[in-house]
Order: structure tokens, then sequence, then C-alpha cells
């Protein structure tokens, strides 16, 4: 099989869809904060973006990207039997993420692509059962997936955490002694810079996972490349894609975004990025696949419990709590669907 | 308006309270001003022009309690603040006060049409132009607000704006 068979070519397209979806939101999210605080304008804030989302997935994208594509469900398991299963659950789950996430991005619930598609792989690790005789429910790594869940718990706590001990770092050695603390502000507004950059590098070491995830299983599946290695080009094709989001549609979620988040200032700005980006960097270490705006909304509150913030509306953690807990069946539900249709009609 | 296509989960930042507190504030001293252009006016036997300045004193301190509205509104129990919601409403009760009480005290004088004795007049327009410091006073301690949020409440920044209060200094009023 090669890469122009119509269904390696199906999950490629779905792939880069999904990339195109993490460029246009989830990158843009974590990206406002820097235009919000005037710290950039929103060319620099694109270029930075587009530039450090690309260098992280390709440098360190692959971790979580081998997570995502064998790490829950062996598909090595599955491959020895028949490979074609492996091949067509990928395109389920990529096809069933996608279409959760277009769903809910119209009606604005705060999802995260990583639960989508988490929850779509486990969906056809699950209906596969059904499929080869050999591969049963306890073969699914249940281990790694609670992992992962409980780390989507703790990656905004942590990120709270950090922002709130760098903030009230900078509150009492810096806010309290100067004498104008605008002048601070405008310092902030480089370090600003900086951790702009890192945050769109560790976004694109974690997120790039959730474009090319099941294109790369699916890819060793069918051959193309070798069992356990995520070739640069495959990194490359998830990193272009979300860099293609962030030039046609994310660049209009950053100015929104910006535009209606004026209050922050550079010191508080620098606060919540540096953390998010400690945080989900080193989860891409760690191999696991967490949500960076999530870890991002967990710093904003940690910034505002250390009396940073005029204002913190936390109703919001209650529809990210709601969507989260949706997303996962949903996305499994629609993938082990796909998964059967599919399997019915190829 | 077509469907955004936006996912964003940056509704965490709230709304600030602390700004309209700071235009409510304007309003009182807005009220204050034109309640000693009124009495100017009732010291020169002009009661048209008091009743005008009772309208418009009247229309501002509607204003006020709109933008008091709105500062309620701003502070659910969702919303958290780096200071206690009670104390903020607490703080606004007596500013509030201060565009109330001069749409009182406008409407008085509309109520009866007396030449005043000039002593009294001079009193009371000298009163006036206390009252009018004061309150100047007071706004440009409201303006110090967006400095205490900056520097999130610092101990030197408090001790500062609290020089300003003359019944903080402890000399006494």
């Amino acid at each position: 099989m090669d890469i122009f068979d119509p269904i390696i070519l199906l999950v490629l397209v779905a792939g880069l869809y999904m990339a195109w979806n993490i460029g246009a939101n989830d990158l843009a999210n974590s990206m406002g904060t820097s235009v919000g605080t005037g710290a950039l304008s929103l060319k620099q804030v694109v270029i930075i973006a587009g530039t450090l989302e690309l260098v992280g997935a390709l440098a360190f994208g692959d971790r979580v990207t081998t997570k995502i594509a064998k790490g829950i469900v062996p598909i090595e398991d599955i491959i020895s039997v028949d490979p074609n299963i492996v091949i067509i659950g990928s395109l389920a789950a990529i096809l069933a993420a996608s279409f959760w996430i277009t769903f809910a991005t119209f009606y604005h619930m705060p999802v995260s692509t990583t639960h989508a598609i988490v929850g779509a792989i486990t969906g056809f690790g699950l209906v596969a059962t059904m499929f080869v005789d050999t591969f049963t429910i306890d073969q699914i790594k249940w281990i790694v997936l609670g992992k992962i869940v409980i780390s989507w718990i703790t990656s905004p706590l942590i990120g709270a955490l950090m922002a709130f001990i760098i903030f009230t770092i900078i509150r009492i050695f810096l806010l309290a002694r100067v004498d104008d603390p605008y002048k601070l502000e405008k310092k902030f507004g480089y370090l600003q810079i900086l951790s702009a950059c890192f945050v769109a590098l560790a976004h694109g070491s974690n997120d790039v996972a959730n474009a090319i995830g099941p294109l790369s299983a699916a890819l060793s599946a069918a051959n193309i490349t070798e069992y356990g290695v995520i070739p640069m080009w495959v990194l490359a094709i998830g990193g272009i894609g979300i860099v293609i989001g962030l030039g046609t549609w994310g660049w209009k979620v950053i100015e929104t975004v910006g535009s209606s988040i004026t209050e922050l200032t550079p010191t508080r700005g620098f606060s919540a990025e540096f953390a998010t980006a400690v945080v989900v960097f080193g989860h891409s270490y760690s191999a696991l696949p967490i949500s960076t705006t999530h870890t991002l909304v967990g710093a904003v509150v940690g910034v505002g419990l250390a009396g940073g913030l005029a204002a913190v509306d936390l109703s919001v953690i209650k529809k990210i709590i709601l969507s989260w807990v949706i997303t996962v069946p949903v996305a499994a539900l629609t993938s082990g669907l796909i998964f059967v249709i599919l399997m019915k009609v190829l | 308006m077509p469907i955004e296509y936006i996912r964003s989960v940056l509704g965490i930042f709230g709304e600030s309270p602390f700004k309209p507190v700071h235009t409510h504030a304007e309003k009182g001293g807005e009220a204050v001003q034109k309640l000693q252009q009124s009495v100017k006016a009732y010291c020169k036997g002009d009661y048209m022009a008091v009743h005008t300045f009772d309208t418009e004193i009247s229309a501002i301190e509607y204003e006020a309690d709109i933008i008091k509205q709105t500062i309620r509104k701003l502070i659910p129990s969702s919303m958290m603040l780096p200071v206690d919601p009670n104390d903020l409403l607490s703080f606004l009760k007596p500013q509030d006060s201060i565009a109330d009480n001069a749409h009182h005290t406008a409407h008085w004088l509309t109520l009866r049409e007396t030449e005043l004795h000039p002593e009294i007049k001079e009193g009371v327009l000298e009163l006036m132009e206390r009252i009018v410091k004061t309150v100047d006073a007071y706004e440009d301690m409201v303006n110090d607000i967006a400095k205490l949020l900056e520097t999130s409440f610092s101990k030197k920044e408090i001790k500062r704006i609290l020089k300003k209060s003359p019944h903080c200094r402890g000399t006494g009023t």
C-alpha cells in the first residue's frame, strides 16, 4: 500500500483538517493573551506563533504523537492480524474527532481537540475487539488512558499553582517595590515576547499529535513508515496544517480574544503564559497529551488567586468540565459507529 | 451576523467592576458641581435655573443608579475579585449617597423661594465650596484605584492613598 491509497489519503485530509482546526482556534486562544496585553501586535504574534509552533511540532512532537498512535490502543496487536482494521480505525477516529470539534466550535463549546482524539481512539479500540478475535478489551492500555485522564485534571491545577507562584514573586519583589508600576509593565512586555514564543513551542510539541496521531498509526499499518518511528515529514504535515489554520482563520480569533481581554497587563500575561508553557512542555516530554487552553485557564485562575486580576469569571470552569465530560464519550461513540459503518462498506 | 467559528475559553477574563465604580464616582462629582451652580442661582434669586438644575441633577442621579446596578450585575458569585465583593458593595453605598444627597438638596431648593439673609447666604456658599472640594478630593482618591489594582494592592500603595484622607492621617475632621 502507498500513500496514494484512497483511505490513507482520506486519513491525511482529515488530519490536515484537524490541524487546521487546532491552528484556527486552540493556538489562537493561547496566543491571544499576548495581543490582549498589547505586548505584541497581531502580525508579530502570527509570525511568532507560526514559526515556533512548527519548530515545536518538528523537534518535540514525536513523543505525544507516538502515544496517541499506539500508546492507548496497541495497534501492533491488530496489525499482526489485519493491518486494514488499523487503517480504517484511524480514519474513523480522526473523522469522529473532526466532526465533534466542528460541531462544538459552531456552538462555542470550550472543548479540547486532545480530549476528542483520545476519546475517538479509545472508541475505535473498544469496537475493534468485536472485529479481531485475538484482541480483547483488557489489551487496551487502561493504565495509560488513566494517566492521561488524570493529567487532564492535574495539568490545569499545576498551571494554576505555577502561575500563582510566578505572579506572587513578581508582586512581592517587583510590583510592591517599584515607584512606577507602569514602567515595570513595559519591561514585562519584552519578557512576554519570550513567554509567547515558549507557549507556541510547547503547544506545537503537544497538540500536533491530535492531528497526525491517527495518520501515523495508519501509515505504519500500511507499512509506509517504519513501525514506531514518526518521520519528520509526518510531523511537518501536522505543523504546516496548524500554521495554515492560524493564517487563514486563527488571526481573526486572536483579534477577537485579544480585544476582549484588554484588562490583562504584561506581568499577568507573562505569569499565565510562562506557567502554561512549562506545564504543557513538561507533559510533551512525559508523552502525555493535554489541553493547552485548559492549562491556560488554570494559569489565569492562578494569577487571579494571587490577586492579579480585576475579575476572573469562574463560571467558565463549569462549562469546561461539562464539555470535557461530554467530549470523551461522544467522540468514542461516534468513532466506534463510523468504524463499524466503514467496515461494512469497505 | 454569520455564526462565528470560534471556540474560546478566554471568557475566564471577567469584566472589571472597578471601571464602572470610577464612572459612578464621577457621576457623584458631576451632581455636586451642578448643585453648587444651583445654590448660586438660588442665592441670586434665579428660581427658574434652580428648577432646571433640579431636573438635570435628577437625571445624573438616575444615571448613577443605573451604573450601580451594572456593578452589582458584574459581580455574580462566580466572579473572583482581588477584594471581598461585599467590601466593594459597601464601598459603593456611601459613594452612591453623594449623588443621592445632591439630588435631595437640589429638590429642596425648588420647594420655597426665599431671599436669604446675606450672612446665611455667605455661609451656604462657603459650605458648598467646601463640599465641592471634598468631593474633588474623593474623586482623586478613586482615580487611584487603577494603580491599586495594577500593584495588586501593595501595602506601599495603600499607605500612599490613605495619606490623602485626613481622617486616616489621624488628625480628625
